[in-house]
């Protein structure tokens, strides 16, 4: 089992679309995968069209064990389940403090599902918290979009000496760019610029309306634009995500 | 994790089903008030009006293809997979195996193109659907694709699998959608009615349902109306099980579906015919192609009554036992699996048994006549069941001397068997085997014509132990010579005492009803092992005679000849060493079978027959005077008062 958490300390840079998008994909490709939307705002949750059972997920998300699984709901794509986030993740934070090991509980958590699923995919709300400190420790690989300007090369440096800080290892943290307008000088400036980073993605989601369509037809982009320009360069990403995770 | 169960509803309101396809689903839809199609063909959606307050909206979206097959479907003989509630269905694109309760599909194999295009050399669909009127109407499990075999070939224990007949299935899905427009569960619709296939119309001969007779079917007449039953299965997705449960609720309440468990529909069958089946595909299917439940079974019991005459009882028993001789005789002659041979042959010997052991029964005469006709059909049954044990080991045999060749040995026994089973099955339709089942069936029924023994009027209850004892005495006698000079007692000495274990075991087995079953079964299971043991060193004992007539007789002698005839040689001295095992391992075998403990248990089990709770005492005594009058019984009886363990060591 592999956790993959789509994380930026920066909001609006494509996290939820990356999530679902390659959610889809992993499971299209045969991969038993679960998408843990950890942002209180549910979007991804949303996208899938799934409803949280309960309003007391995050309870069970720091508790783990069986009754996780009593969160689970699966998608209408074979091979993809959620846990669905709700309005209760918005105390993630205060009810990890109480706990002891605070930064590991979700890691804990994550392990009940070892047998069950390939892959588990984290939609992670942006900002650092102690939510965050979670998830940069129970992700197997840190991916990170980052929409080609100077603040998300700012913002990454940050996460890194976080990291650093927590005595975490780099290593895992991989970038791509999302949201990527080649009119503009300067995004391709910065793409240019990073190009010889060898844990940055090469290809690159181009900034497209039909990814915004995604909370219209609350699915998938390949399920309703297979075709599109956005969804092929998903599909191209995730093969280079496939090749790294499963060396 | 657990997967969320799959759940089979019986459809009792029929109209919907029947006309939700994709095509008319518009037109049904807008002529009923309570539903209103939605823009997509094959929709169906409810707005709740007519449902309770607070109900849900749901969408019921049906895929635009279906299918609609026929289908054959099999069983073995002894319907193996329907008594464990399996169901193994063949139509032109698939083999299935489906679980009855359920309807879900446990294992599934494409078929086999059959027929392949002969311009372009590809297997085309059509070929395939052509396929279908020519499928086999029996099938071994080495004809089985893997992925089915595995499930079912332990189960089938060697028999083939008989086409039963021919149904057909349509099939439809459909997914259920929320408010929300989230798939909460998929399924399937599923309408299982009688159906000709296509080749039985164009003949008008009967190409499916099995080439003999299978007891417990009877396949229903062309004029039998059947009504046409609908399911449908629902799974939900994880997470949506309740959900998906009331949304059927509410379907059904609505007026939408009308829908119940599989098991109203038990209590519903069982308020009409007294049984508790379940209503599903599975029990329609077999409604349809004619399944009275009343299954086949070798061994069947034959309800002894301790009261009843000895007559009456040898009449019952050997009844039952030409019936069991009569349900095989068919598949005897076509030779469809071994077990027929095998368990026709059981059945005759039991008669033989029968006619022998129950003694005072039939005149001296009648015994013997009997007896020799009986033999008569034993005789010519056995050249091919003892091919029938060699070739069932080929393989471990082959494996045994993966050096040599054994195929030109093996290839003659199956040309041996060939010419034996041609035989067979001629005798089997000759007038004379005819003559000899009416005959011995005329005789079996007619109860005005007595059969003027000592002691065909006397109860059964007295003479049950003293017939049984008098072969156990005789097993523990000739066994005990054996034992004392195991390893110089002849093959013959050996063979005469399997016979009498089967004998004994026989009486045992008729009647078994009067005996105390807590103390039958162990003294039957240590028989049983005892008899393993001399069955195996008569089989190699008959091996070795095969194999020594091969090489003696009928080995070619060519170079090829030679390294056959080398392969036998060393196939033979291998039984010869299996044999040997077998002789050193006897004694043990034998000692434990006549252990003091055991003999206790003997006397006890005679003790405590049942007759003697039911029989009054001028019965009883009637009983002893008349087993202490009966021929070679004389002694046994005198000393059956508790000496058996003496006599017998005497």
């Amino acid at each position: 089992m592999k956790a993959a958490a789509f994380y930026s300390i920066k909001g609006g840079v494509g996290k939820t679309a990356a999530s679902v998008n390659f959610a889809y994909l992993a499971a299209e490709d045969g991969y038993r995968t679960l998408l843990c939307d950890l942002d209180p705002q549910g979007a991804s949750s949303y996208y899938f069209k799934v409803k949280p059972k309960t309003k007391h997920n995050s309870q069970r998300i720091i508790k783990g064990g069986k009754k996780l699984f009593k969160s689970i709901r699966e998608s209408d794509y074979p091979g993809l389940d959620i846990i669905p986030s709700d309005l209760s993740f918005r105390q993630l934070d205060i009810e990890l403090s109480e706990k002891k090991n605070s930064q590991e509980r979700l890691a804990k958590s994550l392990s009940t599902f070892k047998d069950d699923y390939d892959l588990i995919i984290l939609d992670c709300p942006p900002n650092i918290t102690l939510l965050s400190e979670n998830i940069l420790e129970a992700a197997d690989y840190l991916l990170v979009p980052m929409i080609p300007t100077v603040l998300s090369k700012m913002t990454l440096e940050k996460l890194l000496k976080q990291l650093k800080h927590m005595d975490i290892d780099t290593a895992k943290v991989y970038t791509f760019f999302a949201m990527a307008d080649y009119r503009k000088r300067l995004h391709k400036e910065v793409i240019q610029d990073q190009s010889d980073d060898d844990h940055s993605f090469a290809s690159i989601i181009p900034y497209s309306s039909v990814v915004e369509k995604m909370g219209l037809h609350r699915a998938p982009l390949h399920d309703f634009a297979p075709s599109s320009r956005a969804a092929a360069a998903y599909k191209e990403l995730w093969s280079e995500m496939k090749a790294v995770m499963w060396k | 994790m657990q997967d969320p169960q799959n759940v089979l509803y019986r459809i009792v309101s029929l109209e919907r089903f029947h006309e939700c396809t994709a095509d008319e689903a518009r037109t049904t839809a807008s002529a009923d008030a309570v539903h209103t199609a939605a823009a997509v063909d094959g929709t169906y959606e409810t707005d709740g009006a007519n449902a309770t307050d607070g109900a849900k909206r749901f969408v019921l979206e049906y895929d635009s293809s279906g299918s609609f097959r026929e289908e054959l479907y099999y069983d073995t003989f002894d319907a193996a997979l329907s008594r464990k509630g399996l169901c193994l269905t063949e139509n032109s694109r698939s083999m299935n195996l489906r679980d009855g309760s359920t309807d879900a599909v446990v294992a599934s194999a494409a078929r086999r193109h059959q027929h392949k295009n002969r311009k372009s050399g590809k297997h085309t669909e059509q070929d395939v659907k052509k396929s279908m009127p020519t499928s086999m109407r029996h099938c071994g499990a080495q004809n089985l694709p893997d992925v089915l075999r595995k499930h079912i070939e332990g189960l089938m224990d060697g028999r083939v699998l008989l086409a039963l007949g021919a149904y057909a299935r349509r099939e439809q899905n459909y997914k259920l959608l929320n408010e929300d427009g989230k798939i909460i569960s998929r399924g399937t619709f599923i309408e299982i009615a009688k159906r000709k296939t296509a080749s039985e119309k164009n003949s008008g001969k009967n190409t499916v349902g099995p080439e003999i007779a299978v007891p417990g079917i009877q396949p229903p007449g062309e004029d039998t109306e059947c009504e046409i039953c609908r399911f449908l299965t629902a799974e939900p997705l994880k997470g949506y099980e309740k959900a998906s449960s009331e949304a059927f609720s509410e379907a059904t309440a609505d007026g939408a579906l009308q829908l119940v468990k599989p098991s109203a529909g038990a209590a519903e069958n069982g308020r009409k015919t007294g049984s508790s089946k379940e209503d599903t595909p599975f029990t329609r299917i077999q409604e349809l192609i004619g399944f009275r439940g009343k299954l086949y079974t070798a061994k069947p019991p034959f309800y002894i009554l301790p009261r009843q005459t000895l007559g009456e009882s040898f009449r019952h028993i050997c009844l039952t036992l030409l019936k069991v001789m009569r349900q095989n005789d068919e598949g005897v002659e076509f030779s469809l699996d071994p077990e027929f041979l095998h368990d026709f042959r059981v059945s005759v010997r039991k008669t033989r048994s029968a006619i022998s052991q129950i003694s005072g029964v039939l005149s001296k005469k009648e015994k013997k006549y009997w007896s020799r006709r009986f033999k008569e059909i034993g005789d010519i049954t056995t050249p091919v069941r003892d091919a029938d044990v060699f070739l069932l080991q080929e393989e471990r045999f082959s494996g045994q001397f993966p050096q040599h060749d054994l195929s030109l040995f093996f290839s003659f026994l199956r040309e041996r068997r060939h010419r034996d089973q041609k035989e067979l099955r001629s005798y089997l339709q000759s007038e004379a085997y005819r003559k000899l089942v009416e005959e011995w069936q005329e005789r079996l029924r007619d109860r005005n014509n007595r059969f003027n023994g000592k002691h065909e009027r006397s109860r059964t209850g007295k003479w049950a132990g003293s017939i049984i004892r008098k072969k156990l005495k005789r097993v523990l006698s000739d066994g005990e010579k054996i034992r004392k000079h195991a390893e110089s007692a002849s093959d013959k000495a050996f063979h005469t005492l399997r016979k009498d274990c089967k004998k004994l075991r026989y009486t045992i087995t008729f009647f078994h009803e009067i005996l105390n079953p807590s103390l039958a079964g162990p003294l039957i299971s240590q028989l049983k092992s005892l008899q393993d043991l001399l069955g195996e060193y008569n089989d190699l004992s008959v091996q070795t005679r095969i194999l020594q007539d091969f090489t003696n007789h009928h080995c070619p002698e060519t170079h090829e000849g030679l390294q056959v005839s080398q392969a036998s040689g060393a196939l033979i001295e291998f039984l010869g060493e299996r044999r040997q095992m077998l002789r050193s391992s006897f004694s043990k075998e034998f000692k434990h079978f006549s252990s003091k403990k055991n003999r206790k248990h003997w006397k006890k089990l005679f003790s405590q027959l049942r007759p003697a709770d039911t029989l009054n005492s001028g019965d009883t005594e009637e009983g002893a005077k008349g087993a202490a009058d009966s021929k070679g019984d004389r002694k046994g009886d005198r000393k059956a008062g508790g000496k058996v363990d003496g006599e017998v060591r005497a």
